[in-house]
């Protein structure tokens, strides 16, 4: 059990069970652990989110973790999203998460890597991965977004980021927004 | 034209692929009062071209030219346009955390007595660091306070050297930059050291050194092991050395063999080994004998540690202390 937490500006993180407010919406989770929203590329990732348009959008939350931003993400109007983790233990906190916000067919949930994800046409691509794994995936992961389609990456140490901003420039993105954190970074992009 | 809180010193050449992300680390500095000397030491690439883009937009950034003249020629170059007392040496493919200069200035201001201060640095891309680059990162992260610095100071170069701030007068104090043939970073180091100018380091990861094929640590002749030892052989006998002509080592391996001969070039026998090896103890090598760390003693003459393998340091060190030697003293460890 933990104490409830607010995340962006209008999100609430809570153990299940906990009366909601009415002046925020709550996203239930598990366990206060990493990914839960304490990690500030979690935290910035929600407060672009916000920001953004989603709508009626589809997505791919690569590196999904606990699921925390593809949770926001319905809850910021999105249809429905795919949910990858190379960990099992991931994917397993991902699902329960979801059945905590009484999320269903709305994410579908694999364990694996991007190798797995055959589809493509994505409205917005989520991932809070390492620099170094943006870098090496960086064509394989544009290619899954549709023209005009938005790029969130976070996750990025510092001494990745020109160089994420850099390749995704390459293949075809334009950057929209660049904020550089305590630690990491994030990285706003819009495919051309 | 007054002179910024400090200059920042850069040598280039044919840094076109990485010098953009070098140049905005310094553009997202939080102190903002620094200038950029950089000299393109005869670039054939775009790297001219990015420059002038740089200085055409921000007017801290100040560009020369040469022929290619190498790196030593290039930062004597550079030096002569530092406008500032504290200087700050940057690389044209390395990343600096936006609080790096806040931080060193700030340090340098609040402490007078110190002449160098370097920071944490990490290296990156993941990918491409190997196992002895990642060894070398955390023995330099370890060493924060001046006497672990000079206590390790013939281990290895102790500082990155675009990770460095410095004092202006204490450099051009010991001669500043000079081409020895060995890396011009240590030598300057263990000038330094030598005049008794004092190091510090800020135990925070302000300093990302980027690792790729083409650096020149992993090409140039003048950072080859060999130039290494000659090196330390150099000031070591300006030091500890001095007046010796003789000397034990410790460690009869690939190591100390190449010691013993920079040693033998540099005019001192070693007379004595010691290993713990049973299968070398009682030998004769070079005419020296071979025998196990219990014989021992404070008077035994200067001793150097050779051994080359990773983590025997420490052990050596706890070995010495229990027999009664006192490192600096009765011996120090050049591995």
């Amino acid at each position: 059990m933990y104490q409830p937490f607010n995340i962006g500006k209008q999100f609430r993180i809570v153990p299940a069970g906990t009366e909601p407010l009415s002046d925020r919406t709550d996203i239930v989770m598990a366990r206060g652990a990493f990914g839960s929203g304490e990690h500030e590329t979690t935290a910035n990732c929600i407060d672009i989110m916000e920001t953004l348009d989603l709508a009626g959008l589809t997505f791919l939350d690569l590196g999904s973790g606990t699921g925390i931003l593809s949770l926001a993400a319905l809850k910021l109007g999105a249809k429905c999203g795919l949910c990858v983790d190379i960990e099992t233990a991931a994917v397993k906190s991902a699902r329960l998460n979801c059945e905590l916000n009484e999320i269903g067919s709305e994410i579908e949930h694999r364990c694996g890597t991007l190798e797995l994800v055959t589809e493509s046409g994505f409205d917005l691509v989520l991932a809070n991965i390492y620099g170094d794994i943006l870098l090496a995936l960086c064509f394989e992961l544009v290619a899954k977004v549709k023209p005009g389609g938005i790029l969130l990456l976070s996750g990025i140490l510092w001494e990745y980021n020109y160089d994420v901003q850099n390749k995704f420039e390459r293949a075809g993105c334009k950057v929209v927004k660049n904020k550089l954190l305590e630690e990491f970074s994030t990285v706003l992009l819009i495919k051309g | 034209m007054t002179s910024p809180k400090l200059s920042t010193l850069m040598a280039v050449r044919n840094e076109e692929q990485y010098l953009a992300a070098a140049l905005d680390s310094l553009r997202r500095q939080t102190l903002t009062d620094w200038e950029l000397v950089v000299v393109d030491d005869g670039s054939t690439d775009a790297t001219a071209d990015i420059l002038t883009t740089y200085a055409d937009k921000d007017q801290r950034f100040r560009v020369f030219y040469q022929p290619a003249d190498g790196l030593v020629s290039a930062l004597k170059q550079g030096w002569k346009h530092c406008r500032s007392e504290l200087i700050a040496r940057m690389d044209g493919d390395d990343i600096c955390h936006p609080q790096r200069f806040a931080r060193q200035y700030a340090f340098l201001t609040e402490h007078p007595d110190i002449d160098l201060v370097a920071t944490n640095i990490r290296h990156f891309p993941n990918q491409q660091v190997k196992g002895g680059m990642r060894h070398y990162e955390s023995w330099q992260n370890s060493l924060v306070e001046h006497s672990q610095i000079i206590r390790d100071l013939f281990v290895e170069s102790p500082f990155t050297q675009p990770s460095v701030m410095f004092r202006k007068t204490s450099v051009e104090s010991v001669g500043g930059y000079r081409d020895m043939g060995w890396g011009e970073d240590y030598d300057l180091w263990l000038r330094l050291a030598l005049a008794g100018h004092r190091f510090a380091r800020i135990a925070e990861t302000l300093f990302f050194w980027r690792e790729h094929p083409v650096r020149l640590t992993h090409q140039a002749e003048e950072f080859s092991l060999d130039a290494f030892r000659r090196c330390k052989a150099h000031f070591l006998q300006q030091s500890y050395l001095k007046g010796h002509t003789k000397v034990t080592l410790w460690g009869v391996g690939q190591e100390g063999k190449a010691w013993r001969k920079v040693l033998l070039a540099a005019g001192i026998d070693v007379v004595h080994w010691i290993d713990v090896d049973p299968g070398k103890i009682g030998q004769i090598i070079h005419q020296a004998p071979v025998t196990t760390p219990e014989t021992l003693k404070p008077d035994c003459g200067p001793m150097l540690i050779t051994i080359g393998a990773r983590g025997a340091r420490q052990q050596v060190r706890e070995k010495c202390t229990e027999l009664g030697l006192t490192e600096g003293a009765n011996y120090v460890c050049v591995t």
